[in-house]
């Protein structure tokens, strides 16, 4: 027999909420924190390694750095600077490229990047919340904080606060200047991340940034990709959330 | 003595699962959502810079957040930041970037003669984490 678990988030029903209206259900994951943590690179020019997380294979990760090329804040690194980040089974590294002294913080999470899997999907209808004030939930705190005073930074995870959902990733090969085409099964628009494997022949993986020899886009059935490079063809991972970017 | 929980996903013991085998654990930390929001723009001319959103989040510290774009007219997304080279091989972007008080939306393009975006309808839609990005 199957046990279970679902709470939805603040104002939707848990018994008949969309996926996506949900804040955990034990039939598909969250995603975990693995790794968090900031890095300063020097500007050798040389590999240098920015965390060994060991879990045994290649996980999801995406980082935040300073844009020192522009304004000086924070933003997603998805621009030009992605390509010097590659991860692998043992560690992420930042090989040097740039030259420069770049400052990121990393996210990396309990998911595989090179591992077809597709987790169950219970709804995809959106549902209306029905505002009531009777929010019922559950909160964890991080270790060392009382969960009931702790503030939602200090949690490690709570419904009130809604975390990201995977749906799938999906795997394969690619050829190089060809556009690949996968389908996310969610008839809406989700947010995702398109890793290429090898691009700089060191059997790492980086996230597909969009630039002058490559692309990435969705559309509510599919993700769609390309990337020009020196090989014939490329490994794929695309990680897939519930979370929509548009429903 | 320490206290916790964790669900595992269908076909796994929660007793003796990995945590990729898990749906949630508390020995795990996920990231927690602050706000999320939504803009629509419509870019008039063809401007070499516009702050498309300014939010402000005063959480005092840099938070983790992402962004996607959507355009209905030609019903694609994706995540920002976005990037082409123009007709003149300049590079035009619109990306996200946040500070310790504000989260952005921007579009800088470098191009002397840049793209005719006039009358584009592009949707941004933005989630801004309570864990920190720094």
């Amino acid at each position: 027999m199957a046990y279970g678990a679902r709470v939805s988030r603040a104002g939707f029903n848990a018994s008949t909420c969309a996926d996506f209206e949900s804040a955990f259900d034990s039939r598909y994951p969250n995603l975990k924190i693995a790794f968090q943590g900031a890095f300063t690179s020097t500007s050798s020019t040389s590999s240098q390694t920015i965390v060994t997380h060991n879990l045994g294979y290649a996980p999801v990760f995406w980082f935040y750095i300073k844009d020192i090329y522009g304004t000086n804040n924070i933003t997603l690194g998805t621009k030009g600077y992605s390509k010097g980040f590659r991860i692998n089974s043992t560690n992420l590294i930042y090989d040097g490229g740039a030259g420069a002294v770049l400052e990121i913080y990393y996210y990396i999470f309990h998911q595989q990047i090179d591992q077809n899997i597709t987790y169950n999907t219970v709804s995809n209808t959106p549902t209306t919340p029905s505002g009531s004030s009777n929010a019922y939930g559950i909160k964890v705190s991080k270790t060392g904080f009382d969960v009931k005073t702790a503030s939602p930074k200090d949690l490690a995870w709570s419904s009130e606060y809604p975390s990201p959902i995977l749906q799938k990733v999906i795997t394969g090969t690619m050829t190089t200047g060809v556009e690949e085409t996968v389908s996310h099964g969610l008839n809406y628009y989700p947010q995702y991340f398109v890793y290429l494997k090898n691009i700089n022949g060191d059997n790492r993986w980086q996230i597909l940034e969009n630039a002058f020899d490559s692309y990435t886009y969705c559309t509510s059935s599919d993700i769609k990709f390309n990337f020009t490079g020196i090989n014939p063809t490329y490994d794929y991972g695309v990680m897939i959330l519930k979370d929509p970017v548009k429903v | 003595m320490a206290y916790g929980i964790k669900i595992s996903l269908p076909g796994f013991d929660a007793k003796t699962a990995t945590t990729e085998q898990l749906a949630i654990t508390s020995e795990k930390s996920m990231l927690k959502q602050e706000r999320k929001g939504s803009t629509t723009y419509t870019f008039s001319g063809s401007p070499a810079s516009a702050t498309i959103l300014t939010v402000t989040h005063n959480l005092g510290y840099v938070p983790a957040a992402i962004c996607s774009w959507y355009r209905s007219s030609i019903n694609e997304g994706g995540i920002l930041s976005y990037v082409e080279f123009t007709p003149s091989f300049e590079l035009e972007e619109i990306f996200f970037e946040m500070t310790t008080t504000q989260f952005f939306i921007k579009y800088v393009s470098n191009d002397p003669t840049p793209t005719n975006r006039n009358g584009q309808v592009w949707t941004f839609d933005y989630t801004i984490w309570y864990d920190p990005a720094t």
